[in-house]
């Protein structure tokens, strides 16, 4: 599929810049950090759902939670991190409702649809490496597949895991070795 | 962007997301924020409300007078504090009754709260919502402001008949009803309707200057504490005759103080700055300067989209704003989406009534933008009406 280039970014003003106007209310400002980072959610929510469906609600959800607790945002300039770990909070609330729902019957759990949005440029190791995460992901309970996913697909610190799902550290590298045997064949 | 060695796996994962679907998912996110906040406001009313019973029933069991001297009854449920005398309106604004003061809330709505000041002063401090206007009324001017805090007296001690208008934070416009303006009032200064002695504001005295916009008019008196706090063009004295109507489009009819040249950074800042400030007119000659000094610039679409908007919907000025609009869209960058663009330059068609451009225009957009939610709402403006 061809993907529509990039919309370019407003390079002019900094994040900071835009996030002080956007706490004073500024419309344009949140438009601008929008179109700056909406499409870094969009793909950052595709990979930790794998699924195309639900990836504009998180976005919506994670744009309108990111501008009502902007006041909370300590560095203005850390506006694309502090919006990846809302992405990732809201990719984790809906991978358990999915699960939750999946268990009660109502919806039926479906592997990732990914093959479709994978650049034909992807080396092949990579698209080999991408295919076993996405297929061993599918089974995973939300935080287990989320952490698992920020370290093989995203290839984050696990310091970085930490801060961006809000789990401690211990707790990263508990989930990350659980998913890792999943992912190696040693699961239950 | 990162070199090929630098690419991580998710790298060659991109959601299929196309820019019109961005598009409509920043509307999604606006709507759902408007949402979230009407939300909270009927919150704060229930809330507001529920004090205000509580304490109106516990007036009535202590024996109090419902009414207390110098409060008026709120209309929108507003908090009444006898103590501090202080009412809280529904939107969270707080006014601050000096003295016998009397006031009216005369308008409660989602787009403007009016007060009305029967007598004495009162400080407010406003809660900053873009979407709201308020308005005060006192002694035949309106005081107009969109975040602040500032006092008016009227009718009271040193002031029997006029009005004096102080601005302790953000700015102020003193307007007559008719919409004309007296002033512009900026932090720290102070305006005195005819007559008013400058020194009989509610509390501390502050430096005052005369509205900077040629058209400013009206029966104003206005003076300063402190000379050097205002710049030279604030400095000039007061021109205390009546509007003169002037044939010049009103965003440019003002240039508070001369623009020395400046490059794209500074120009956007002044503006953006100035525009934050609620200061509309000096906003747009920094845009308009911006558009036509530097055309070239990647900025300079963004520079004639804002142009356009503080014309279309703060300076009455449609034709300028269609000029600029028209010129957003044939520069399109980042800032701004040019779609937005092309939808208000068709509202500028619309509000100068070449209905014929305007029809032709929204046609235009809708089969550009089939799944756009404004495509309806266009076409219905450039509908000719019976």
């Amino acid at each position: 599929m061809a993907l529509a280039s990039v919309t370019p970014l407003d390079g002019w003003r900094s994040d900071e810049s835009l996030v002080v106007s956007a706490r004073g209310g500024d419309r344009d400002a949140k438009a601008a950090l929008f179109q700056r980072h909406a499409r870094h959610a969009g793909n950052l929510a595709y990979r930790l759902i794998g699924r195309s469906s639900e990836v504009e609600d998180i976005v919506q959800e994670s744009f309108i939670a990111a501008f009502d607790g902007l006041s909370k945002l300590v560095d203005p300039r850390a506006f694309r991190s502090w919006l990846s770990a809302i992405v990732t909070r809201t990719a984790i609330g809906t991978l358990r409702k999915r699960r939750l729902l999946a268990r009660l019957g109502f919806v039926h759990l479906e592997p990732a649809e990914i093959e479709g949005v994978l650049s034909s440029s992807a080396p092949p190791d990579v698209l080999a490496e991408l295919r076993a995460v996405y297929r061993a992901v599918a089974d995973l309970p939300a935080a287990e597949r989320v952490v698992l996913v920020l370290r093989r697909v995203e290839q984050l610190p696990l310091d970085a895991i930490a801060a961006q799902t809000g789990f401690s550290l211990a707790t990263v590298k508990r989930r990350l070795a659980r998913a890792e045997q999943r992912l190696n064949g040693g699961g239950e | 962007m990162k070199k090929l060695g630098e690419r991580t796996p998710g790298d060659f994962v991109r959601a299929p997301l196309s820019d019109e679907r961005l598009h409509e998912l920043w509307a999604a996110v606006e709507r759902g924020e408007s949402r979230l906040k009407a939300l909270r406001r009927r919150r704060r009313a229930a809330a507001v409300a529920s004090a205000t019973a509580l304490a109106v029933g516990l007036g009535l069991w202590l024996g109090r007078p419902a009414d207390e001297p110098g409060l008026a009854a709120a209309p929108d449920g507003s908090k009444v504090s006898a103590e501090a005398r202080e009412l809280t309106l529904g939107d969270g604004s707080v006014l601050s009754l000096l003295g016998a003061a009397r006031v009216h809330v005369v308008v409660m709505s989602s787009d403007e709260v009016r007060v009305r000041l029967a007598k004495g002063a009162v400080e407010c401090e406003v809660a900053h919502d873009p979407g709201r206007r308020f308005v005060l009324e006192a002694a035949g001017v309106e005081v107009v402001v969109t975040g602040t805090r500032f006092a008016v007296t009227a009718g009271e001690g040193s002031v029997p008949s006029g009005v004096v208008v102080r601005v302790d934070r953000g700015s102020v416009e003193v307007r007559l009803p008719s919409g004309q303006r007296l002033a512009s009032l900026g932090a720290g200064q102070l305006w005195a309707s005819e007559g008013m002695p400058l020194a009989s504001s509610p509390s501390a005295p502050v430096a005052a200057t005369p509205a900077s916009d040629g058209r400013d008019a009206g029966a104003a008196r206005t003076g300063q504490t402190s000379s050097s706090a205002l710049s030279p063009a604030e400095r000039s004295p007061p021109d205390p005759s009546p509007a003169r109507p002037t044939t010049r489009s009103p965003a440019r009819a003002t240039s508070p103080a001369p623009v020395p040249p400046a490059g794209p950074r500074e120009l956007l800042s002044r503006a953006s700055e100035a525009r934050l400030a609620g200061r509309a007119r000096e906003a747009s000659v920094a845009f308009e300067e911006m558009m036509r000094r530097h055309p070239g610039d990647e900025r300079a679409g963004y520079a004639a989209f804002m142009l356009g908007r503080l014309r279309l919907d703060e300076l009455a000025d449609a034709a300028g704003a269609l000029e600029a609009f028209s010129f957003a869209v044939e520069h399109p960058g980042s800032g701004f989406f040019p779609e937005d663009a092309e939808a208000r330059r068709i509202e500028a068609l619309a509000k100068l009534g070449r209905a014929a451009e305007c029809r032709s225009a929204s046609d235009r957009f809708a089969a550009e933008h089939p799944r756009s939610t404004r495509a309806a709402a266009l076409a219905a403006l450039c509908r000719p009406r019976r």
